[in-house]
């Protein structure tokens, strides 16, 4: 069954969003998966405005899932809006990343993200650390009901 | 005064200095006319003489004896390659007193900061720098010994403009004179700098360039290994077991690449990390480093000889890769071995202070060893022993930017004791 709550995938590759899509299928990831291609369009769809004016804007997303390289608005950029936007500032935030340098890590982190991912190479570890995504966003509802 | 007597001579002490020596004569009293006439003749010829051999370039200086001894008039000659070399310098150079008074300066120094040169000489040196420049090379002048002392500024042209320079000082050997005078020699370092920002730009670029080997060669890889693998999984059983060894060679190939970008990237970090300097316990790490190994693979028969109280000056980061690395490879090597052994220690070799890591695994031969530490060198098969070829060329240079070097010793099949110094101990 899928969860209407939406998680938000940011990315740009299509590679990419296909790869995370088919893993989210395989582990049965139950939330609803939406994509978008860049920074501005996942703040569009975040804030409601754009091609996203009218969107329910209470069905905040559990998860953000933001890549970092990106045209348009990048995702340490994506990023610090959230983080700076009373309604997004609490948003679950997992950088999935193939980088691998220390510095970007810790940009973001210092810019509010949750967690640090980097994509791994093999397909199965990858979709395991998705299934472990959905372990944290299971704890972290039950301490915000707590 | 007249000169009566002239000869041309060499120096008894400096056979390259040709001297004419001459000498004051008074005129002689009560001589006739005509004696006269000739002893001015006869002068007359031994001046003309002179005359000659200075225009010919063949006399350095001249001696006048005199009631007050001798006096040496120096002409060019001597001096003069010194002085051509002073004048045709790239650099300024100046003499000056303690209150930096100009004594002297070329010609290099008058273009360094646009004023004529009669115009520099006898001035004062603070008028081509800032206050604060100035002040600090008045101590410096105070101070100045044999060995000299450097100093960077800024000098100020009259036209306003401002040229970094180097300044670079030594007090001159006494002359006799009361005065204590300086040398100093002055580099334009605008080139030096234009050098470093295109260093520093350079650098920069290499870093943007390993940001898109870390990204966007990754990315590629990660795509070819889990589409391949997706491929293998949906067509499972309709797959020739050929073509399933092409896709699992695909996948092999795509994640060899990735640990190889991955330990070029590890590589460009340990190269580029900025050096913290602390005392590190490398006994620690090295039994930390040592019972993560056992976990990982507990049933292998392998004793750790860890020697306690080991310690260096060094980043405690890349000192611990460098543990890291040795022991993966001591581990890797004595696969093989029913009952291995590690040892970790320090000896005394030429009276210096060195590490080991020593294992009794395969070995290597030696007539290979100076491919040791190059990037992307195996010394053994990838079947028998995987690797990257990087590990060691990576441990390398960090004991390189520790201050220390590192080689190895080994015999085939009886192990490899590789010995390491940190910051010349």
């Amino acid at each position: 069954m899928t969860i209407e709550t939406p998680v938000l995938l940011v990315e740009d590759n299509p590679a990419e969003v296909d790869l995370t899509l088919i893993a989210c299928k395989q582990i049965n990831f139950p939330y609803k998966v939406v994509v978008t291609r860049d920074g501005i369009e996942a703040l569009d769809y975040l804030m409601g405005t754009g091609k996203y004016a009218g969107r329910d804007k209470k069905n905040t997303p559990v998860l953000v899932l933001l890549d970092l390289k990106m045209p348009r608005l990048n995702g340490f950029e994506v990023l610090e809006r959230m983080r700076r936007d009373p309604l997004l500032k609490d948003i679950f935030v997992v950088i999935l990343t193939s980088s691998m340098e220390e510095k970007e890590r810790m940009r973001a982190m210092n810019l509010g993200a949750d967690l640090y991912l980097q994509k791994a190479v093999d397909f199965d570890e990858f979709s395991a650390a998705l299934r472990q995504l959905e372990r944290q966003i299971l704890l972290r509802s039950a301490d915000n009901l707590n | 005064m007249k000169t009566t007597h002239h000869k041309k001579s060499r120096h008894p002490a400096s056979p390259l200095l040709r001297v004419v020596v001459a000498a004051k004569r008074e005129r002689s009293g009560g001589a006739g006319k005509p004696r006269e006439l000739a002893e001015l003749r006869v002068r007359l010829a031994e001046t003309e003489e002179t005359l000659r051999a200075i225009r010919a370039g063949e006399v350095d200086a001249v001696v006048i004896a005199g009631k007050q001894g001798p006096q040496v008039f120096t002409l060019e000659g001597a001096e003069q390659a010194y002085r051509m070399l002073i004048e045709c310098m790239n650099e300024g150079a100046l003499t000056l007193t303690v209150d930096k008074t100009i004594l002297y300066a070329n010609q290099c120094f008058a273009r360094m900061v646009k004023c004529p040169l009669e115009q520099v000489m006898g001035s004062s040196l603070s008028r081509f720098l800032s206050p604060e420049d100035g002040a600090t090379l008045r101590p410096l002048l105070k101070q100045a010994d044999q060995s000299g002392s450097k100093l960077q500024v800024l000098l100020h042209a009259s036209d306003g403009s401002r040229t970094p320079t180097q300044i670079s000082i030594r007090p001159l050997a006494s002359n006799g004179s009361s005065r204590e005078t300086f040398g100093m020699v002055l580099t334009d370092m605008t080139e030096v700098r234009r050098n470093e920002g295109m260093l520093r730009a350079s650098n920069k670029e290499l870093e943007s360039f390993c940001y898109s080997v870390a990204h966007d060669l990754r990315t590629p890889l990660r795509s070819i290994v889990s589409f391949s693998q997706l491929l293998e999984k949906t067509l499972q059983d309709g797959l020739a077991p050929e073509a399933k060894s092409y896709l699992q060679h695909t996948i092999d190939s795509a994640k060899q690449m990735t640990v190889l970008i991955d330990s070029l990237l590890n590589l460009s970090r340990v190269v580029r990390k900025e050096m913290k300097r602390e005392k590190v316990d490398l006994s620690s790490a090295a039994q930390a480093i040592a019972a993560e190994l056992k976990k990982h693979q507990p049933d292998r028969q392998i004793d750790f000889h860890i020697a306690s109280g080991l310690t260096a000056d060094g980043d405690l980061e890349l000192l611990k890769l460098v543990l890291r690395s040795l022991f993966d490879n001591a581990w890797k090597f004595t696969g093989r071995i029913p009952h291995a052994v590690i040892d970790f220690n320090k000896t005394l070799k030429d009276g210096r202070e060195v590490f080991f890591v020593r294992d009794n695994g395969v070995g290597f031969d030696m007539k290979v060893a100076d491919k040791l530490f190059s990037l992307f060198q195996r010394l053994h098969d990838e079947k028998d022993f995987p690797g990257t070829g990087m590990g060691l060329a990576t441990v390398q240079r960090i004991v390189q930017r520790n201050g220390g070097e590192i080689w190895a010793d080994s015999k085939m099949n009886r192990g490899t004791t590789f010995y390491f110094t940190l910051n010349g101990h």
